[in-house]
């Protein structure tokens, strides 16, 4: 990885406000930040970005989030892509179902802050060095 | 009748005998729905048999039909419940994204994320905090309704920790400082001299308290008086147990409606007058949560005069029982 290439991270998010609070903070701390604001725009802009971590909001309009973990995770050159899923949603059926699809992580929104976020991510792009 | 019109008649008799059946079948059931409806209680005084048996048979077809009309009642209120739990689920998601908005909003400006700020904004900016986190902790309570339904919110999820009652149930007043003065309603707690502490979970206990000031203050007219009393009275030797009176001269719970109070979902028919919106979960919460801490909880009312909820709380948790059988 060249050293000042900047680390990117996908946020697929459809509330804008809660979208460009997350970018802002990613952002602030030097990390190259991508949004999506749906499910198909986010598999899209996937492939094309490759980014290194995404983090995922599961109520989306059109493909839901658990949609998108499924057809990030049967793309080859995106299945190793670490996926947060950073969601109201937070049943323990709901959480159970996001592990099963392969996220990395589960985080509900309003139980935490986006500094807790910014840790969660660093924490996966930590896990991510390149051999 | 010569052999064309036989041959017609049958084939008309073929060709429509499913509608003909279906016809006959309606037939019988207005019958007997009239049958139903004609035949009443039996006279008084000697009857013959046979009228004592066709009463028997009308009495019996009468309880079927009931058994019927109970049965498709029951059927609609389970699609209700359901339908009301989904509505509870849904509403309680979409409040927790405003909720992180704000929530994220003050702690980056509580923080200087957003800029500098002076010592006095970052105050409020944490102050603006902590109360969204209260009103997610709501929520999240909110959601619990669900895993109490299905059971899983059972003792095993509670914190226990040893609290100071007093302290406990003047936070909960604090947060109803505003609304009391709003309408001039006289707000009075009663408390021992001394601590009284006991071994409570403090969060699941706050909502107790909030639920039922919540409902003291929102259904006393303005002007009125909710008194808390904490007391020791009931401490003894046995097993030491405080209790807790709120008491309200609001509208009270009409004699009719009062066994269902604890219900969920159940809302009083004079309240949902008075206030349309409320879920009628609150009541069922607290009630789940005071069994949890092994206490009591009950009220008297009457309507128009108010109301008063006592419950008692342990100071001590005893292990649970295992059966000895």
């Amino acid at each position: 990885m060249e050293p000042n290439k900047k680390q990117t991270v996908l946020i697929v998010e459809d509330d804008e406000f809660l979208r460009s609070l997350a970018a802002k903070r990613l952002d602030k701390e030097g990390l190259g930040v991508q949004v999506a604001v749906d499910g198909e725009t986010a598999v899209a802009v996937a492939k094309e970005v490759k980014p290194d971590v995404i983090v995922l909001d599961l109520i989306l309009p059109g493909l839901d989030g658990f949609e998108v973990l499924e057809k990030i995770k049967a793309e080859e050159s995106l299945k190793a892509v670490p996926i947060i899923v950073f969601s109201n949603l937070g049943q323990k059926e709901d959480i159970e179902r996001a592990q099963y699809l392969g996220a990395a992580n589960f985080l509900v929104k309003s139980n935490f802050t986006l500094d807790d976020l910014l840790d969660k991510v660093k924490e996966q792009l930590a896990a991510i060095k390149p051999a | 009748m010569d052999l064309p019109m036989v041959l017609l008649l049958a084939a008309v008799v073929i060709i429509f005998h499913p509608f003909i059946f279906l016809w006959y079948g309606e037939h019988q059931k207005v019958k007997k729905l009239l049958q139903i409806a004609q035949l009443g209680l039996p006279q008084e005084g000697m009857v013959p048999a046979d009228e004592v048996t066709k009463a028997v048979e009308a009495k019996q077809r009468e309880i079927q039909a009931k058994e019927l009309a109970l049965n498709l009642a029951n059927k609609r209120l389970d699609k209700l419940d359901t339908a009301k739990f989904e509505f509870v689920s849904v509403t309680t998601h979409q409040l927790r994204t405003p909720l992180s908005a704000i929530k994220w909003t003050f702690d980056m400006l509580a923080k200087g994320e957003l800029g500098p700020v002076t010592d006095e904004q970052k105050m409020f900016a944490q102050k603006g905090y902590e109360s969204t986190d209260r009103a997610i902790e709501i929520v999240n309570e909110l959601l619990k309704i669900d895993s109490i339904q299905e059971g899983k919110d059972t003792r095993a999820n509670y914190n226990f920790a040893n609290v100071d009652l007093a302290e406990l149930i003047n936070s909960v007043l604090f947060l109803f400082a505003n609304q009391v003065k709003a309408r001039n309603i006289e707000l009075i707690f009663n408390k021992p001299n001394t601590s009284l502490v006991a071994q409570v979970d403090p969060k699941r206990l706050h909502v107790v308290f909030e639920n039922l000031l919540d409902n003291a203050v929102k259904y006393t007219k303005l002007g009125g008086r909710v008194t808390v009393t904490l007391s020791d009275a009931k401490l003894n030797s046995a097993r030491s147990v405080a209790e807790v009176t709120v008491s309200d001269t609001g509208i009270g719970i009409p004699s009719g409606e009062q066994t269902k109070i604890f219900q969920r979902f159940f809302r009083s028919s004079n309240a949902v007058k008075l206030v349309t919106d409320g879920n009628g979960l609150g009541l069922a919460i607290v009630k789940d949560i005071v069994d949890n801490h092994q206490g009591e909880i009950w009220f008297e009312s009457k309507e128009n005069e108010g109301t008063t909820f006592h419950l008692t709380l342990p100071l001590q948790q005893a292990p649970l029982q295992i059966n000895q059988s």
